[in-house]
């Protein structure tokens, strides 16, 4: 049976972008609850070293502690929320595999060839922009360690009072300092790109309702 | 109206009744892509400003220019993080806010769609059976 519908070609299965949502939907949501929750635990440890080197009893070195687990929470957090708005990507795009399938036996049951909508624009642009905001929030993560690393080589002292520092010392926390200023916002324009991948694939779901509308019109007629 | 006509070739009265109501155009699919780059733009705007914010603090560490250059070097520095983190919040909130809330309105209008397509279809389709 043939159809007049626009971009309706004959049914067929998962496509690899597919697969791929369908076995990392929920443990890419799991690492990315992980790493939140790392990221929460490394916070409380950097309040509590920052706490410490306020106390009375404050050293620096707790100070140099605390300002590097600040840069592995940034780096951790936002890795984590790539992640999770990575895996309600994929969860949806199983939605719009649960749709399609679901039209596919609807028509099978009616007696009809089961068709479905050509993979539009939108669906072929959505894992490009997942992958491209999770491959940002990875890049962004392994800057933040590095900012870490860099702060927590320096001297104790020269934290504290950078007038007194070597020039090696500086340069580290000035590259610390440089880095935390522009990393939030790369980290940010990855979360961005994820959205992004979440609009496109809500407008593929959009496309493929309308598409089983016209169908069953089709098929009444 | 176009695009009804064509799916359902022959349908005649039922689903012409059914036109009005079925979400189409480039604009209505568009309309929450082109509110997402918005906010994309936004957030991209708010990193090259913090990336002008990084090299000024670079320059402070260590301050290889006089006193006068270095403060204004840690202005500009403390001043640009000061707005720009917010803005990039802002264009992560026009997506939320904006972007997704649209696609889901789209999504709805949608469903109602294909939902006066299966009152006006399914019927027909069940005498069909019956008469065969």
């Amino acid at each position: 049976m043939t159809t007049s519908i626009e971009n309706a070609i004959p049914y067929k299965g998962d496509d690899a972008v597919q697969n791929m949502a369908r076995q990392m939907a929920w443990p890419m949501l799991g690492m990315g609850v992980m790493s939140v929750v790392t990221a929460f635990i490394i916070a409380l440890v950097a309040g509590n070293n920052i706490g410490a080197f306020f106390s009375p009893s404050g050293v620096a070195s707790d100070l140099g502690r605390g300002q590097a687990d600040v840069q592995l929470t940034g780096a951790f957090l936002f890795l984590g929320m790539g992640m999770i708005l990575a895996s309600i990507t994929m969860t949806l795009v199983n939605i719009v595999r649960h749709l399609r399938d679901g039209g596919r036996d609807v028509q099978s049951a009616l007696g009809a060839t089961p068709m479905q909508l050509k993979k539009p624009w939108t669906g072929q642009a959505t894992p490009m922009f997942m992958m491209m905001g999770v491959m940002v929030e990875v890049l962004a993560f392994i800057l933040g360690i590095v900012a870490a690393v860099s702060i927590g080589g320096v001297s104790p002292g020269a934290l504290v009072n950078p007038a007194s520092a070597s020039a090696a010392d500086l340069a580290d926390i000035g590259l610390a300092r440089a880095w935390a200023a522009w990393l939030p916002g790369l980290r940010l324009v990855g979360l961005a790109m994820i959205l992004t991948a979440i609009v496109l694939v809500l407008a593929t779901i959009q496309r493929v309702i309308r598409f089983q509308g016209d169908r069953i019109s089709e098929l009444a007629g | 109206m176009t695009r009804t006509s064509s799916a359902g070739s022959g349908a005649g009265t039922a689903n012409a009744s059914i036109a009005g109501t079925r979400p189409a155009g480039t604009a209505i699919e568009l309309g929450p892509l082109a509110v997402g780059m918005v906010g994309v733009m936004v957030t991209v705007g708010a990193f090259i400003a913090l990336i002008v914010a990084g090299i000024a603090a670079a320059d402070v560490f260590p301050a290889t220019s006089g006193a006068a250059e270095a403060l204004r070097d840690q202005g500009v520095w403390k001043a640009t993080q000061a707005w720009a983190n917010p803005l990039g919040i802002v264009g992560l909130a026009v997506l939320f806010a904006g972007a997704v809330p649209y696609a889901l309105i789209n999504i709805r209008k949608t469903i109602s769609y294909r939902r006066d397509a299966m009152a006006t279809g399914l019927p027909v389709l069940i005498q069909k059976g019956s008469q065969s």
